[in-house]
C-alpha cells in the first residue's frame, strides 16, 4: 500500500511540476529558455506583486476592522459555527450530486487500470484537488481572524492570523475527508439517485444543528474559540492535536471507502471530467462555451424522460420562439429563475450606479459604461448564438439576423425584463417610468451589441464589431446627447437612435 | 438550375478556386471529383452562399445572392460532411421545427417516411448529438429532403454511410433530380460504381467537365488528370 502511495505521489509531483511550468511560462517565466538574471527578475516581480496585493487586501480589512467597535464585530461571531456548517452542507450536496472521485485522462488510462490500491488513488486525488480551495479558505480564515481581533489587540492579531491559517487549513481537510468518504461510498451505488439523496440526506443534515449542536457546530466553534485563546499556547496545541486526529480518522474513512470502489464506475463517471480537464486551466476559461455545451449534452444524455415537447401549431417565425422556449426549459427549468434574478440584479446595479453618480450626470454615465462592459447579458443572446454557430441549421431559417435575434431572444428577454421591471417599480431612487424605459433600452442595446459581435458584416465591408467597441460607441453617443440636452427625454432619444443604428447593422449582416 | 461564373476564392495567398465557371440544369445530377484539398468543399460552400468568393457570381434559378440573399437561400440546401444540430431537440423535433418554420402542411407522414427510409425511425426521439457520423448525415439528408429545395449540394455524402444507406441515398438523389431538381455532390466513391451523367473534375483551381466512358474507375479518372499535368 505504501508503495502505491509513493508511486501515486511521484505521479502527482510530476504533474504539478509540468503544470507549474505551464503557469510560470504564462506569467513570463520560462525555466528552460531564460537567463538566470531574467528568472530572478520575474520571481522578484511576482513576489512583489503578491506581497502588494496581500498588503492591500489586509490593509483594507484592518481599516474596516479599526473603524468598527469590538462589540459590533463580536455580534457576528456566534454565526460563524453556522457558516462553517453551511459550507460543509454545501460540500455534502456537491459530493452527493457529482461523484467526488473523477480522474483526468492520464490517470484514466494508466492509474485506473493498474493494480493500485483504490483507497490510495482516492486519497491522493482528494488531497491534490482540495489543496487550492483549502489554501484560499485558509487565507480567508486568516483575514477573518485578524478582522475580528485587530480592534482589540494589534499585536496579537498577527499571531492569530497565522494560527487561524493553520487551523483553517487542517479544518478544511478534516471536515472534507469524511464527507468525501460518504460521496465515494455513494459513487458505487448508481441506483441511489442524487435527487433522492438530496431530499433525504440534506434535510436530516440541516436538522442536526438543532438536535446535536455540540457535535455539528464543533468545527466552527473551535475556530471561534481560537480567537479568544490565541495567547494560550497549550490551547492552540490541543486544538491542532484534535484536528490532526480528526484528519487521520477522516483519511482512514476515505481510504476504506475508496478501497470499496469499483473502478469501472469511476472510469464511467470520469469521461466528461477527463474531456474538460484536457483543455487545461486556461483553456477551460477561454473555451467556457464549449464546456457549457459538453455539460449540457451530458445532462440531456442522462435524461430518461424528455420534458416539454416542441409546441404544435406554431408556424413561421413563431416556431423559432417555440424552439427557444423548449431550449430554455428542457435543459433546466431553473434557467427561468436564473434569468429573472439576473434581470433584478442587472437593473439594481444600474440604478444604484445612477444614484451614486448623482442622477443623469457625466460621472454616473461613465460608471454605467464600466458596468455595461462587465454585465454582458449572455443568456439573452445564447439562442441566437447557437443559431449562428450552426450554419447547417441556420440555412433552413428564412429570416434576417435581426428577426432571428428578436425571435430567439424574445423569451429570455421577457423573463429578464420582468425581473427588471419589478425592481424599477419597487425602488424610489429614480422615476419608475424613466427607469423602466431606460433599463429596457439599455438591455436592448447590450443584446444588439452582443449579437453584432457574433455575425459577419462583410457585405457592409466592416469587420466584426467587438462588444466593447459597440458599447463604447453607444455610450459615447448617449453620454454626449444626454449631457448636452441635460434631460431624460434627450437621453432616451439618444438611446433610441443607437438602437436604430445597431438594428440596421444587424439586419444587413450575413445570415451564414 | 445552378450557374457559377468566374468564381475566385483564396485562403490567404493560396488560390483554391481560380476563375471557375460551370452550369448544371434542372433535373441534372452532378458529381464533383478532385483530390484532397482540390477545393471541392469550398466550391460547394460558395455555391450555397456559405462562403463569399473574392470574385464571381453564383446564380440559382435566376437568383443572384448579391441581389436577393433571402430568396437565394430558399433555393438551396448544403449538407456538409459533418452537420451540426441543436443539442436540445430530438431528431423528430428537428423535422418538426423545420416543417413548422417552412409552413409545410401535414408534415408528420412525410417526416415519418423520411426517417423510415433512412433507417432512423427507431431513433426518432433521440438527441442527434448521441448519433454516429453516419446517422447524423442521414438526419441532415432528411431535413434537406423535407423542404425540397430546387438545388441540393452534398459534401462527401457516401463517406459516412453504410452500403445499404448509400444505395438508398443514390436512388433518392436520382429520383429527386428526375423530379426536376438539381443535385451536385462531391465524392471519392459512388455505390456500385454507378457514375452520374455529369462529372466535374476540380484540379488546380479549375473545373473540367468529364463525360464518363466505359471505364467507371474514379481513381483512374483522377490519376489521368494528374498524369496530364505532369506531362
Amino acid at each position: 500500500m505504501s508503495r502505491d502511495l509513493l508511486l501515486l505521489i511521484r505521479l502527482e509531483v510530476k504533474r504539478i511540476r509540468r503544470s507549474s511550468r505551464y503557469w510560470l511560462r504564462l506569467i513570463g517565466f520560462d525555466p528552460l529558455n531564460q537567463s538566470r538574471a531574467v528568472q530572478v527578475y520575474v520571481v522578484l516581480f511576482w513576489m512583489f506583486w503578491v506581497y502588494t496585493m496581500w498588503s492591500y487586501v489586509l490593509g483594507q480589512v484592518l481599516q474596516v476592522s479599526g473603524n468598527l467597535h469590538r462589540a459590533d464585530t463580536a455580534q457576528v461571531l456566534p454565526f460563524i459555527p453556522f457558516i462553517v456548517f453551511a459550507v460543509q452542507v454545501v460540500y455534502l450536496v456537491q459530493v452527493l450530486r457529482e461523484p467526488p472521485l473523477k480522474l483526468a485522462s492520464g490517470d484514466l488510462h494508466y492509474a485506473a487500470t493498474a493494480p493500485l490500491s483504490r483507497g490510495m488513488i482516492a486519497i491522493v486525488n482528494f488531497v491534490v484537488k482540495l489543496f487550492i480551495p483549502a489554501l484560499a479558505l485558509s487565507l480567508i480564515g486568516a483575514l477573518a481572524a485578524m478582522f475580528f481581533t485587530w480592534n482589540a489587540d494589534y499585536f496579537a492579531a498577527g499571531l492569530i492570523g497565522v494560527q487561524a491559517f493553520v487551523v483553517t487549513f487542517l479544518l478544511v481537510y478534516a471536515s472534507a475527508a469524511p464527507i468525501t468518504a460518504v460521496g465515494v461510498l455513494k459513487q458505487n451505488f448508481a441506483a441511489l439517485r442524487p435527487r433522492l439523496m438530496f431530499w433525504w440526506v440534506v434535510p436530516i443534515f440541516l436538522a442536526a444543528p438543532a438536535l446535536i449542536p455540540q457535535i455539528v457546530l464543533l468545527p466552527g466553534q473551535a475556530w471561534v474559540n481560537l480567537l479568544s485563546s490565541s495567547e494560550d499556547g497549550q490551547a492552540f496545541g490541543s486544538l491542532i492535536a484534535v484536528l490532526i486526529v480528526s484528519l487521520v480518522v477522516g483519511f482512514s474513512a476515505l481510504i476504506a471507502a475508496g478501497n470499496r470502489l469499483r473502478m469501472t464506475k469511476v472510469i464511467a463517471d470520469s469521461q466528461l471530467y477527463a474531456r474538460i480537464h484536457k483543455l487545461g486551466a486556461l483553456g477551460r476559461v477561454i473555451a467556457a462555451d464549449v464546456i457549457l455545451r459538453i455539460r449540457r449534452q451530458s445532462i440531456l444524455m442522462r435524461r430518461r424522460v424528455i420534458y416539454q415537447r416542441m409546441p404544435n401549431g406554431l408556424n413561421g417565425t413563431a416556431a423559432l420562439v417555440g424552439q427557444s422556449l423548449v431550449t430554455l426549459i428542457r435543459f433546466s427549468p431553473a434557467a427561468v429563475f436564473r434569468l429573472f434574478f439576473s434581470g433584478t440584479a442587472f437593473v439594481s446595479t444600474l440604478l444604484f450606479s445612477v444614484l451614486l453618480g448623482g442622477g443623469i450626470s457625466l460621472p454616473s454615465l461613465l460608471i454605467l459604461y464600466v458596468l455595461l462592459l462587465t454585465l454582458r447579458p449572455r443568456e439573452i443572446v445564447q439562442g441566437f448564438r447557437a443559431q449562428i454557430d450552426q450554419s447547417y441549421m441556420r440555412q433552413f431559417i428564412p429570416e434576417t439576423n435581426l428577426r432571428l435575434l428578436v425571435a430567439s431572444a424574445a423569451v429570455p428577454f421577457a423573463i429578464v425584463g420582468a425581473g427588471m421591471l419589478i425592481v424599477v417599480m419597487l425602488q424610489s431612487w429614480v422615476n419608475p417610468l424613466f427607469g423602466a424605459v431606460l433599463a429596457i433600452m439599455v438591455l436592448i442595446i447590450l443584446s444588439l451589441c452582443l449579437a453584432l459581435e457574433i455575425v459577419n458584416l462583410k457585405k457592409l465591408q466592416l469587420p466584426r464589431i467587438a462588444y466593447e467597441y459597440s458599447v463604447l460607441a453607444s455610450t459615447i453617443v448617449i453620454v454626449l446627447v444626454g449631457a448636452i440636452s441635460g434631460s431624460a427625454l434627450g437621453l432616451l432619444s439618444a438611446a433610441g437612435i443607437v438602437i436604430a443604428i445597431l438594428m440596421m447593422l444587424l439586419n444587413e449582416s450575413e445570415a451564414i | 438550375m445552378l450557374i457559377v461564373e468566374n468564381l475566385h476564392y483564396q485562403y490567404g495567398a493560396h488560390k483554391v478556386l481560380d476563375d471557375i465557371s460551370m452550369r448544371l440544369e434542372a433535373g441534372q445530377l452532378g458529381m464533383l471529383i478532385g483530390q484532397n484539398g482540390a477545393g471541392k468543399s469550398t466550391l460547394l460552400r460558395c455555391a450555397a452562399g456559405w462562403s463569399i468568393p473574392e470574385k464571381g457570381n453564383v446564380i440559382i434559378n435566376g437568383v443572384d445572392i448579391k441581389v436577393h440573399e433571402r430568396k437565394f437561400r430558399s433555393q438551396v440546401v448544403l449538407v456538409p460532411d459533418t452537420p451540426d444540430f441543436y443539442d436540445e431537440l430530438t431528431a423528430w423535433e428537428h423535422l418538426q421545427f423545420i416543417a413548422q418554420l417552412h409552413r409545410i402542411p401535414d408534415w408528420p407522414p412525410l417526416a415519418e417516411e423520411l426517417l423510415t427510409e433512412f433507417q432512423l425511425i427507431d431513433q426518432w426521439d433521440t438527441f442527434p448529438f448521441t448519433f454516429s457520423r453516419g446517422m447524423r448525415y442521414k438526419l441532415a439528408l432528411c431535413l434537406a429532403l423535407m423542404i425540397r429545395p430546387p438545388l441540393i449540394l452534398l459534401d462527401e455524402p457516401f463517406g459516412p454511410l453504410d452500403a445499404i444507406s448509400s444505395q438508398i441515398l443514390w436512388r433518392k438523389l436520382e429520383s429527386y433530380a428526375a423530379d426536376g431538381n438539381t443535385v451536385l455532390f462531391s465524392s471519392h466513391i459512388v455505390p456500385n460504381d454507378r457514375l452520374p451523367g455529369i462529372i466535374l473534375h476540380l484540379r488546380q483551381g479549375h473545373v473540367e467537365r468529364i463525360t464518363p466512358g466505359e471505364t467507371l474507375n474514379l481513381a483512374e479518372l483522377l490519376n489521368d488528370g494528374e498524369e496530364d499535368d505532369e506531362s
